[in-house]
C-alpha cells in the first residue's frame, strides 16, 4: 500500500488488440474487452488502484451518460507530456502506468479514426519499452471509459469461478479415485446424495453457499438429458456439450473475435458498450480475487456463452416459442418468431443473451452508431449510414433502407443469419458448423458426426485448447471425459438448469516460498459435512474458522455476510431434512 | 320537476346556497358519530332524489369552471409528447430507452406493473365491496372504475412497445396460422395477455353498464330541454375577450347531448323490467369481477414469480402484489378525488369524509400488508440460506439504488402510519399528502423489484446499471398524460356518480323509514332504486 503520492512512476509501453496501430481500423478489435481491463475504443493509462488512489485519479462511478468517468492526468515523462484518461486495474505494481501504443490515429479508416489517443508521442525511437521518471498529474478534467465489465470482485461468491491449489488438489482428486466414482463423475448431473459421487469440483461449489441442488418434483419436460434413456428421443442423436478449461484459459479473447466472425455478429460502438449493450456471444469473465481489490491475490478468466440449459428458463418465458429446444441438446432461437420481449435475456441466470436495440447489423461500420469516431472528411466520402452521419438509418424502415453493398454481403458469413433489429440472439454452438457436418458425414457415409470431425469457432480459435466440443453422449469423446473430470462444474447448476457447458476448475501451483497453498475443502471440515457442522454449534464461529487452519492465505475471501448466511443455511438445512443433504 | 331552468338550479349552487339540515355528525362533514349506534348519512345535507339527479347531471351539462379547459390543455399536450415519444421509439428501437443486455425491463415493465395496479382499486370498489353491500363505496365506484379502465389502456401501451419488432406483436395472440405455430402456453408473459385483456373487457363492461341509465336520465334532459324549447341554442365559439361569438354550428348542445347519449343509453326507458335485467347483469359482472381482483396482479406477478432471478423467484408475490395493487389503486382514487371534490359544486355531498377516511383505513392495511411483505421477502431470502438471494436483498437496501429503496419503504409503509390517528384520517389535505406519497412509493416498488433484482443478479461480471433516457421518461409521463386527459373527460362529460346507488342508500331509500340511511341492509334497496333512479 503507497502511504503517500510517489515522486516517479515507471512508464511501460505496451501494444493491444489494434498491435501498434495497423489494425486501428478494425471494428472487431476495437470493440474487444481488453484482457483484465475490458476497455474497449480507448488506450487509458493504467496504474494500480493504491496509485490512483494516491495521485487522486480513481475513476468515477456511473455518470448520466451511463459511462464509468476516468479522470484525466497529464503524463510527463523525458520531458515530454500528454494528457491521457487514466485506468485502474487491481493486481498491478505500484508506481507503474501502462501505455497503450498505436491508438488515435488520423488515417486509419472509418473505424480507427481518432479512436484513442496517440500515446507515440510520449517516446521516441531510441526510447525502450519501459521510461523511468515519469510523472502523473490530474488535470481535473473528466473522460467517458467504455467497458464491457463494470465489476472487479466476485463479491465472495466462490462458488462462480473455482480453484484449488495443486497440494489440495491431489489430496482429493487421489481420494476420489478410489471412491464409488472411480476418478470420474458419473452423472454431472447428480442432484442430491453423497459427496464423493460428486466431483472434486462440485463439492468445492457446495461449500461456498451454493445450495445443494435439491429438487422435490422432477420436470416432466425435462427428458432433454445429456444422460438420455436409451429409446428417448434425446437418445437417437449426437447430444452435444461443450467445457471450457478455466485453467488453460488465459483470457486472450481469441475466442470471443472468432465468434464474432464466424456468426456476423456486428459491432456498436463506444457508447453502445457504455450502456451495456454489446452483442458478443461468448465473453470471458474477469475477476479479482482475493482479501482485498488493491491487492488481489489473482486474477480469474472465465468464458461463458450460453450453456445450452437442458431446464432453459429462457425457454419456459418466450410468450410466442421463439426459443426452443432440438433433438440434439441445443438451445435454438428462432429469430423470425422473435418479438423481442427480452424475457428470456431478464430470465438467463447466465446473462448470455444479446438483444439488437437497434439495426446494429444493418447500420454499416462507422464505430457502431457513434458519429464521433467518424470525422468529417471520411464522411462525405462515403454513403455511411450510422446515427447522426447522414441520416439515423433506424428511422428508415428496414424494406426501404438503402442495402447493404456487396462488399458488405461478402463480410458476413453466408451461413448464418444476419440479425435485424428487435431481436433476440446468443451463441447457438455454431449451429450452422453442426448442420453441415451433419450433412457431409451423411454424405461420406459415416452415419452420425464422428467425434473429431468439425469443431466450433471458438473451440477452433483457442490457442490452448480451452475448449472442448463434442457429443457428450459418446463415451469415446474428448467432451465427455473432460465433463466427467474431477475438476468439471456446472456453472450456477443449482438453478437446475442443467447445463450443456461445463467449466473445469482452476488448478493452481503456487510456489510454497511465495504463497502457503490451501487446502478449502479440509478446511471445511470434510468428514462432517458443511451444514451439520453448523448445526453442531459451531453457529457461534465465524463460518470461515473452523477447522482450526490458518487463514491468512485463505483462497476465499472472508465477507461479513457470510455469518447471516451460514446461520440462514443451516437453518434451511434443518427444514430440508436435517443435516444429512451433502454430508 | 321544477320549474326553474336545471341550470339555474345548478347556478344557484353554485354561488353556494346548499340546502341545510339534516344529521350531519359531529364535525358536520359526514364523519364517524361518536354514538355507535347511529351511523353518519352518506350523502349530506338532507338532499332530496332530485338534488341528486341534479347535481350528477349538472357536472355533465355545465363548464366545470375556469380551471377545466386549461388543466385539459395541460394534460393533452403531454399525452401528446408521450405519444410523439413512442412514436419514436417504434421507428428507432427499443435503444432509445436505457435498457440494456442485463437489465432487460426497466421503465417499461414498472409502468405496466404500475398502471395495472392503479386499475385495482375500481374493481374491488364496484365488485368486490357490492358483493358485501358496502354502501359507501356508491359515492366512489363509478370514477373509480372510470380510473381502471383509463389505468389499463395506459398499462396496455407498454407491453406492447416494450416489444423490439412491434409488428409482429399478433404472435402473442393463439390465432391459428399457417405455420401452426402456437403461443407458449407455459409463458407467463402469455398468461398476462390473457388476464389483462380479461380484465379490461369486464371492467370496461360493468362501467359501460352502469352508466346506461344514468345516460337515460341525460338523454331524457337533454330532450325536454328540446322539446321545451330552452335548450336550441346553436353551439358557436365565443371569445374570451371580446365575447364575440364565431364558427356557429348547426347543431345545439342539448342536440348532441340528445343524441350522443341517447345512442349510450341503448334505449332504455327505466321500466321495471329494465331495472330487473340490469341489477342481475350487475351481480353477475360483479361476480365475474371478484376473481380478476385477486387473478390479474397474481398473473403480474407471475412474471417474476417463474423467473429464477434472485428478488424475482419469490412465492410470496402473488398476494404482495395484489395488496400493493389494491394499496396503490385506492391511492390514485383518492389523489384524483379529493381535488375533485374541492373544484366541482356540492361534490362534498355526496363524496363526505366519511368515504375519505374508510379508504384511508383500507390504505393503512394494505399498507401494512405491503410492509409485511417487503418484511417477508428479507427474511426468506435470508432464511432460505441462498447466497445470491440474500445478496440481491443486501444491495437492494444499501446497492447502487439504495435511493429507490428507501424511498419505496418511505412512502409506502410509513407515511401511511399517520392514518392510525383519527384527525389525520379525516384531513383531506394529510390524505391527498399521503395518497400522493403512496402513488410515488408504489412506482418504486416496481423499479425496486425489477431493477434491483436484473442489475444484480447471478454473476458479479454482468452488473450493469440501468440509467433512464429522456424517452424513459417522457414515455411515463405521457402515459400519465393519457390518464389525466381522459379522466379529465370523464368529469366534464359523463356521470360521475351513479344516480340510482347512490339514491338508494340516501333516507328516502330506506322503505322503512330509519332515516339514518345506514346499514340495516334489507336487500331491497335496490328495488327503490329503479323505481327512483329511473323515474324523473
Ligand atoms: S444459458 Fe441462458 S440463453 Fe442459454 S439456454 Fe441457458 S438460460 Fe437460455
Ligand atoms: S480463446 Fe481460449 S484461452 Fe482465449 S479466452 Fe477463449 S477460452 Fe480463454
Amino acid at each position: 500500500m503507497l502511504r503517500r503520492p510517489p515522486r516517479a512512476l515507471d512508464v511501460k509501453f505496451v501494444t493491444g488488440s489494434i498491435g501498434d496501430g495497423r489494425y486501428a481500423n478494425n471494428g472487431w478489435l476495437q470493440e474487444m474487452p481488453q484482457p483484465i481491463t475490458k476497455v474497449v475504443w480507448d488506450n487509458p493509462v493504467v496504474v494500480s488502484p493504491a496509485t490512483a488512489k494516491a495521485l487522486k485519479v480513481t475513476p468515477d462511478d456511473y455518470t448520466e451518460r451511463q459511462e464509468p468517468l476516468a479522470r484525466m492526468a497529464t503524463l510527463s515523462v523525458g520531458g515530454r507530456s500528454m494528457q491521457l484518461p487514466v485506468w485502474i486495474c487491481p493486481g498491478m505494481a505500484d508506481n507503474v502506468a501502462i501505455v497503450t501504443l498505436g491508438y488515435g490515429r488520423e488515417t486509419a479508416g472509418l473505424v480507427g479514426n481518432g479512436v484513442g489517443f496517440n500515446t507515440y508521442g510520449l517516446r521516441n525511437a531510441a526510447d525502450g519499452a519501459v521510461l523511468r521518471g515519469a510523472t502523473l498529474e490530474k488535470t481535473g478534467e473528466n473522460y467517458p471509459i467504455s467497458s464491457t465489465q463494470n465489476h472487479w470482485s466476485l463479491e465472495s461468491r466462490d462458488s462462480l469461478v473455482r480453484w484449488l491449489d495443486k497440494p489440495a488438489w491431489e489430496t482429493h482428486a487421489g481420494a476420489a479415485e478410489h471412491g464409488p466414482g472411480h476418478g470420474v463423475v458419473a452423472d454431472p448431473y447428480a442432484t442430491s446424495g453423497d459427496d464423493s459421487e460428486l466431483s472434486v469440483a462440485e463439492q468445492l461449489g457446495e461449500l461456498t453457499h451454493t445450495p445443494a441442488n435439491l429438487s422435490l418434483y422432477e420436470n416432466p419436460f425435462n427428458e432433454s438429458r445429456g444422460n438420455a434413456e436409451p429409446g428417448s428421443a434425446y437418445a437417437q442423436g449426437p447430444q452435444w456439450g461443450m467445457t471450457i478449461d478455466l485453467a488453460s484459459c488465459t483470457g486472450c479473447n481469441a475466442c470471443v473475435i472468432a465468434c464474432q466472425s464466424e456468426n456476423n455478429i456486428p459491432v456498436v460502438g463506444k457508447k453502445e458498450v457504455a450502456k451495456g449493450r454489446e452483442m458478443h456471444w461468448i465473453r470471458v469473465d474477469r475477476y479479482f480475487v482475493g482479501d482485498s481489490l488493491d491487492e488481489p491475490e489473482r486474477v480469474m478468466n472465465q468464458p461463458v456463452a450460453c450453456v445450452h440449459c437442458e431446464n432453459a428458463p429462457c425457454e419456459t418465458v418466450c410468450p410466442v416459442t421463439a426459443t426452443v429446444h432440438d433433438r440434439e441438446g441445443l438451445n435454438v432461437m428462432a429469430y423470425n418468431r422473435c418479438i423481442g420481449t427480452r424475457y428470456c435475456m431478464n430470465n438467463c441466470p447466465y446473462k448470455a443473451r444479446r438483444f439488437n436495440f437497434f439495426d446494429f447489423a444493418q447500420a454499416k461500420l462507422n464505430g457502431g452508431l457513434d458519429p464521433k469516431y467518424v470525422p468529417e472528411g471520411v464522411r462525405k466520402a462515403t454513403n455511411n449510414a450510422g446515427e447522426g452521419t447522414t441520416f439515423n438509418q433506424n428511422l428508415i424502415p428496414p424494406r426501404l433502407r438503402e442495402k447493404l453493398d456487396e462488399i458488405q454481403h461478402m463480410g458476413q458469413n453466408p451461413n448464418v443469419t444476419v440479425r435485424g433489429r428487435g431481436v433476440m440472439e446468443k451463441c447457438t454452438y455454431c449451429l450452422q458448423r453442426i448442420n453441415s457436418a451433419r450433412a457431409s458425414a451423411k454424405v461420406q457415409g459415416l452415419g452420425t458426426v464422428p467425434e473429431g470431425y468439425f469443431q466450433v469457432a471458438c473451440q477452433q480459435a483457442c490457442p490452448t485448447e480451452s475448449i472442448v466440443f463434442g457429443d457428450i453422449r459418446n463415451p469415446e469423446s474428448r467432451v465427455s471425459q473432460t465433463r466427467q473430470n474431477q475438476r468439471s462444474y456446472l456453472l450456477l447448476g443449482y438453478i437446475n438448469t442443467r447445463p450443456r457447458t461445463s467449466h473445469l476448475m482452476r488448478v493452481n501451483n503456487p510456489n510454497p516460498a511465495i504463497t502457503e497453498p490451501v487446502d478449502a475443502i479440509a478446511a471445511h471440515g470434510h468428514g462432517g459435512g458443511h451444514g451439520g457442522g453448523h448445526d453442531d454449534g459451531h453457529g457461534d464461529s465465524q463460518g470461515d474458522q473452523h477447522g482450526g487452519e490458518s487463514h491468512d492465505a485463505h483462497s476465499f475471501r472472508v465477507d461479513p455476510t457470510r455469518q447471516i448466511e451460514d446461520d440462514g443455511y443451516a437453518l434451511s438445512l434443518r427444514v430440508l431434512g436435517g443435516n444429512g443433504v451433502h454430508a | 320537476m321544477t320549474t326553474l331552468h336545471p341550470d339555474k338550479v345548478t347556478a344557484d349552487r353554485l354561488t353556494g346556497k346548499p340546502t341545510s339540515g339534516g344529521p350531519q355528525g359531529p364535525h358536520g362533514d359526514g364523519t364517524l358519530f361518536e354514538d355507535p349506534a347511529v351511523r353518519t348519512p352518506l350523502v349530506l345535507n338532507n338532499r332530496s332524489l332530485h338534488d341528486v339527479t341534479e347535481i350528477v347531471c349538472g357536472y355533465a351539462e355545465n363548464s366545470p369552471g375556469k380551471w377545466w379547459l386549461p388543466t385539459f390543455m395541460f394534460t393533452a399536450t403531454v399525452a401528446g409528447v408521450g405519444t410523439l415519444m413512442i412514436l419514436y421509439l417504434l421507428v428507432t428501437g427499443v435503444g432509445v430507452w436505457g435498457l440494456n443486455n442485463q437489465v432487460g425491463w426497466a421503465w417499461d415493465i414498472t409502468n405496466f406493473v404500475f398502471w395495472i395496479g392503479i386499475g385495482h382499486a375500481g374493481t374491488l370498489i364496484s365488485a368486490i365491496l357490492c358483493l358485501f353491500k358496502q354502501k359507501w363505496r356508491t359515492a366512489v365506484n363509478r370514477s373509480a372504475e372510470a380510473m381502471t379502465i383509463f389505468a389499463v389502456m395506459c398499462a396496455g401501451i407498454f407491453p406492447g412497445i416494450h416489444v423490439g419488432r412491434i409488428w409482429f406483436i399478433w404472435f402473442v395472440f393463439p390465432i391459428p396460422n399457417s405455420n401452426a405455430i402456437w403461443p407458449n402456453f407455459r409463458s407467463p408473459l402469455l398468461w398476462d395477455v390473457f388476464a389483462v385483456s380479461t380484465y379490461a373487457t369486464v371492467s370496461a363492461l360493468f362501467w359501460f353498464m352502469g352508466m346506461i341509465p344514468d345516460f337515460a336520465t341525460l338523454r331524457d334532459r337533454a330532450d325536454k330541454r328540446l322539446r321545451a324549447g330552452s335548450g336550441t341554442s346553436k353551439l358557436c365559439v365565443q371569445c374570451p375577450v371580446t365575447g364575440i361569438k364565431f364558427f356557429h354550428l348547426p347543431v345545439s348542445a342539448d342536440g348532441i347531448r340528445a343524441f350522443v347519449y341517447g345512442l349510450l343509453s341503448l334505449g332504455w326507458r327505466g321500466s321495471g323490467r329494465h331495472w330487473h335485467r340490469y341489477e342481475a347483469a350487475y351481480l353477475i359482472l360483479a361476480g365475474i369481477s371478484t376473481p380478476l381482483v385477486l387473478s390479474v396482479h397474481s398473473i403480474v406477478s407471475f412474471d417474476f414469480a417463474t423467473s429464477v432471478i434472485p428478488g424475482w423467484h419469490t412465492t410470496i408475490f402473488p398476494p404482495y402484489f395484489v395488496a400493493g395493487a389494491i394499496f396503490g389503486g385506492f391511492a390514485m382514487v383518492l389523489f384524483l378525488l379529493i381535488p375533485a371534490r374541492e373544484l366541482f359544486p356540492n361534490f362534498k355531498d355526496l363524496l363526505t369524509l366519511r368515504h375519505l377516511e374508510n379508504m384511508a383505513k383500507i390504505i393503512l392495511v394494505t399498507g401494512m400488508m405491503v410492509g409485511f411483505a417487503y418484511a417477508m421477502e428479507f427474511f426468506i431470502a435470508w432464511y432460505g440460506g441462498n447466497k445470491f438471494e440474500v445478496e440481491v436483498f443486501i444491495q437492494r437496501a444499501t446497492g447502487p439504488y439504495w435511493w429507490a429503496y428507501w424511498t419505496m419503504i418511505s412512502c409506502n409503509v410509513l407515511s401511511p402510519q399517520v392514518f392510525w390517528k383519527r384527525s389525520m384520517r379525516t384531513n383531506p389535505k394529510v390524505i391527498w399528502t399521503v395518497a400522493l406519497l403512496v402513488t410515488i412509493g408504489m412506482w418504486f416498488e416496481r423499479f425496486v423489484i425489477i431493477v434491483s433484482s436484473l442489475n444484480r443478479a447471478f454473476l458479479p461480471a454482468e452488473w450493469h446499471m440501468f440509467f433512464p433516457t429522456a424517452v424513459d421518461i417522457l414515455t411515463f409521463v405521457g402515459s400519465c398524460g393519457i390518464f389525466m386527459t381522459l379522466f379529465l373527460l370523464f368529469l366534464r362529460f359523463l356521470p360521475v356518480f351513479p344516480l340510482a346507488e347512490i339514491k338508494a342508500v340516501m333516507p328516502q331509500g330506506d322503505p322503512h323509514g330509519h332515516g339514518d340511511g345506514g346499514d340495516h341492509g334489507h336487500g331491497d334497496e335496490s328495488h327503490l332504486a329503479a323505481n327512483q333512479g329511473g323515474g324523473h
